[in-house]
């Protein structure tokens, strides 16, 4: 579509109509009997034939005006062409998130009609190519180009499956690419916010507002013998929404009827046996498609293997009744992932943590204030002013202080080469008060989750599309083969015993590592993304914007202002040799 | 300006019985009239005495003349005469233009004529010229007895003579009453009416749109005759043109009736519906009051 300078002033179209209607007006003849039309043949036959040749005139002169009004109205705007001489670099960016995968009545998603209007741009050669996805993150998506073929394979990378699109991040991107004099074209199924009218920036929303219900939460855990899990749907139309949730465990389906009014969102808890099986839940089709299914996997954890090698029988018994509490350790005596003991030299923790209590005697009394790393796993949620924390300040304690009073290191940090973990602990248990308070157990519950978030596994085999999925290697760095539903299977290096890994699509993802393999399910529910109540169409601002856009363009103005003078001097020569005829 | 036909012929004649025909001295023909003519007849009012020619009647010799002089004389009486106008009004639609009081003012001129005639002693006949000559029904008579007269043909009264020729008395007056709006030579016309005529009056009757049109701008003119529809633009140029031909048109009608000794009186229909407009009748000593 050719630019116009001044797109207003195409509303001096308006008079063409205006110019038919006076000649509508002026032609339309009165009707008038007369005796006879013997004194009426006035019109003498010049030796050419004038009586056709006027008549012929009038609709010439007609169209001659016609033409020079719109020649005049669109020299007014401005048209502008590029200059062929100028290379113009194009960058777009691509809403990456899937609420471009929403479907309309004609089964167009916004992702496709977005590619057609690059595709219908991009087979101009003077234009280079360039891509920026608008996920969680912007990222770039190929490399510049300016071939067409090119860029449709590259609108073929395009997936539509990030859980958001932070578009103003890949904006400021794009416009890094681009410079002062590119141009910037945005591709979304939103409307803009407030546009800068010195961007040189288009912003084409290719969405239609449609209902749709889909999942928005979705959680399971394990506790005991049971499983338990919620699902949440949110019905995202402005009518209300009946119809049946199919839930499947291994072989068996359980249907359940929901209601939902317009705007409505319903919370359904579910209670089973405890499953090896996956739990399916699913939606009917309807405009989005990726929202209406939901995998949780199975969310065993077992419980961490505790040692208890404390000699002191009343520290013995107080680690016992602690550990008991906390409901996460397994007393064992073998192969234990965390020893407990009073007694250095005693732990063989070769492949286990190790927390080290020492008692000591005649210890001072520390009584505040306690310094405490509040970064560390160990003090989350921990509350120390007004107890007692009795201990032997001689000596110091290997490792990192996590809790001092003074310049007393009560709780240290150890870690190995091997990486594991030494906690150092002085407390004599007879005169601290901190065995009876709160601070006692939550120590012990946050040393143990912090052991269990550093086992070999995925941290939650259950996340969100867009969230990382984190898993712990088993001997710390090595090589993790990843399979994704859709793509290859790929082979990614770790280089510290925990790989970080954000799923790019739901599903249902395979992990290995070495003869281990962890499952990893991705949802789609993102209330934001599911909404398309907000999704809109539209053409907006320009890329004619001050100087710098019309640097590039060159106006065909004095063109149509030298051919509307050609036709006004036709039309006042045609309206003269009437008049010469006229008096002949 | 709408009028029953019949309230136009009743105007016409109660118009006309103020008015008597002007008859020329050779419409004075006919035997057995009201006047005396000039010429020798049989009534029984003495002119003259002349010789005695072989062959004259020998009741009319004068006997005493011969018994006192020896000489034969036959006396000479004045002759009765009966004159006649025979009124023609033009039957073609052109002469019932819509808008116009054309139609009535026909109608009340033919009337017209008809009550003059009465006046002046003349016996009349009333005829309606359409695709040939027709006597109006009871045109003999008083126009108020009349049947109707519409106007409703394409004929020209030329052609018309051919369709059906007229019947009319001999040496009597001829008056046509017609918009005279067609192409024809008007000698040949005027030759066919004066044919035996004592007299022939032509009365042009033209309504005012006929002679003005009034109309500026894109017009589509219908020939009220034919049906035939020419656009034009008419502006003051336009106007100028149409008017310099309905002239040099009269003029040529007025030319002819000269060369033919017929009278041309040309008639405006508004003003005689008004009640005036009668004036150019008596100027050219068609009418006279009484």
């Amino acid at each position: 579509m050719v630019p116009f300078a001044y797109p207003l002033a195409l509303l001096g179209l308006l008079s063409m109509p205006v110019l038919t209607g006076i000649y509508l007006l002026r032609n339309r003849a009165r009707r008038m009997p007369v005796s006879s039309l013997m004194l009426w043949q006035l019109e003498r036959s010049p030796k050419q034939g004038g009586l056709r040749l006027d008549r012929l005139l009038t609709p010439w002169l007609f169209l001659l005006e016609l033409l020079i009004l719109a020649l005049l109205a669109v020299a007014a705007a401005s048209p502008l062409v590029p200059r062929r001489n100028q290379l113009v670099r194009t960058v777009v960016v691509l809403d990456d998130s899937y609420s471009m995968l929403a479907r309309d009545a004609d089964g167009v998603t916004p992702r496709e009609r977005a590619t057609d209007i690059v595709m219908e741009m991009a087979d101009d050669s003077a234009q280079s190519w360039q891509f920026v996805l608008a996920g969680a993150e912007p990222a770039m998506l190929g490399r510049e180009t300016m071939r067409e073929t090119q860029v449709r394979r590259i609108l073929d990378e395009w997936s539509c499956m990030s859980s958001r699109a932070d578009l103003p991040a890949a904006l400021a991107r794009a416009k890094t690419f681009a410079g002062a004099r590119g141009r910037l074209l945005v591709l979304s199924d939103q409307p803009p916010p407030q546009l800068d009218d010195q961007d040189r920036l288009v912003w084409h929303a290719v969405g239609h507002p449609l209902p749709n219900v889909g999942f928005v939460g979705a959680a399971r855990t394990t506790q005991g013998d049971s499983d338990r899990f919620l699902l949440e749907v949110q019905n995202f139309a402005d009518t209300p929404f009946r119809a049946s949730l199919t839930v499947q465990i291994g072989e068996e389906t359980k249907v359940r009827r929901i209601a939902l009014p317009p705007g409505g969102r319903v919370a359904l808890p579910s209670t089973t046996e405890k499953q090896r099986d996956a739990v399916v839940a699913s939606l009917p089709t309807d405009a989005l498609d990726v929202d209406n299914r939901v995998v949780l996997l199975p969310t065993s954890s077992p419980r961490i293997r505790v040692r208890n090698a404390v000699a002191n029988p009343r520290l013995r018994a107080e680690v016992r009744e602690v550990l008991e509490a906390t409901e996460r350790a397994a007393m064992v005596d073998a192969s234990p992932e965390l020893w407990i003991s009073d007694r250095p030299g005693t732990v063989d923790a070769r492949r286990a943590w190790s927390l080290h209590l020492l008692p000591g005697k005649d210890g001072r009394a520390f009584v505040g204030p306690f310094l405490t790393r509040s970064d560390h796993p160990l003090t989350d949620g921990l509350a120390l002013p007004g107890e007692v924390w009795s201990a032997t300040a001689d000596g110091e304690l290997p490792g990192t202080p996590v809790i001092s009073a003074g310049n007393t290191v009560l709780l240290s940090d150890e870690r190995t080469l091997s990486r594991l973990h030494r906690i150092h602990m002085r407390i004599n248990p007879q005169t601290s008060t901190v065995l009876r308070s709160p601070a006692w157990p939550i120590l012990f519950y946050n040393l143990l989750s912090w052991r269990d978030a550093r086992r070999a596994g995925l941290a939650e085999p259950n996340v969100r599309l867009g969230q990382t999925a984190r898993l712990t290697l088993p001997r710390g760095g090595g090589a993790v083969q990843i399979e994704s539903p859709g793509r290859d299977a790929r082979e990614v290096r770790a280089a510290a015993e925990r790989f970080a890994f954000v799923p790019a699509r739901p599903g249902v993802h395979t992990l290995r590592v070495g003869e281990t393999e962890y499952r990893l399910a991705v949802n789609a529910m993102d209330a934001d993304e599911s909404n398309l109540r907000a999704c809109g169409a539209g053409r907006f601002g320009s890329w004619i914007a001050g100087s710098a856009g019309r640097e590039d363009y060159a106006s065909l103005s004095w063109i149509l202002v030298l051919l509307a003078l050609v036709l006004l001097v036709a039309h006042q020569a045609l309206i003269q040799n009437r008049r010469t005829r006229t008096r002949e | 300006m709408s009028t029953h036909p019949s309230n136009s012929l009743l105007a016409g004649e109660q118009r006309g019985s103020a008015y008597s025909l002007v008859l020329p001295r050779s419409a004075m023909s006919g035997a057995g009239g009201r006047r005396t003519a000039a010429s020798p007849g049989n009534s029984l009012e003495f002119r003259d005495f002349r010789d005695y020619q072989p062959g004259d009647d020998l009741r009319r010799i004068d006997w005493g003349a011969y018994a006192r002089s020896d000489h034969l004389a036959v006396r000479i009486y004045h002759d009765e005469v009966s004159p006649h106008a025979d009124i023609v009004v033009d039957g073609s639609r052109s002469m019932a233009l819509e808008g116009t009081a054309k139609a009535e003012a026909a109608r009340f001129l033919l009337a017209f004529f008809s009550a003059a005639s009465i006046n002046a002693g003349c016996g009349h006949k009333a005829w309606i010229c359409a695709d040939g000559f027709h006597e109006i029904p009871g045109g003999t008579g008083r126009p108020g007895a009349w049947g109707t007269v519409d106007f409703y043909d394409a004929t020209a009264p030329d052609d018309a003579f051919h369709a059906l020729p007229p019947r009319w008395r001999r040496n009597g007056i001829r008056i046509i009453l017609s918009d005279l709006l067609w192409l024809g030579d008007p000698l040949a016309l005027l030759q066919m009416l004066g044919d035996g005529a004592a007299a022939v009056i032509v009365v042009q009757l033209l309504a005012e749109a006929d002679l003005s049109p009034g109309a500026r701008g894109n017009v589509s003119l219908v020939d009220a005759e034919t049906g035939a529809e020419k656009r034009i633009f008419v502006d003051a140029v336009t106007e100028r043109r149409y008017r310099e031909a309905l002239q040099a048109h009269q003029q040529n009608w007025f030319r002819a009736c000269r060369q033919m000794g017929a009278s041309f009186v040309p008639l405006t229909a508004e003003p005689i519906m008004n009640g005036a407009g009668l004036d150019a009748l008596a100027a050219a000593h068609v009418v006279e009051v009484v």
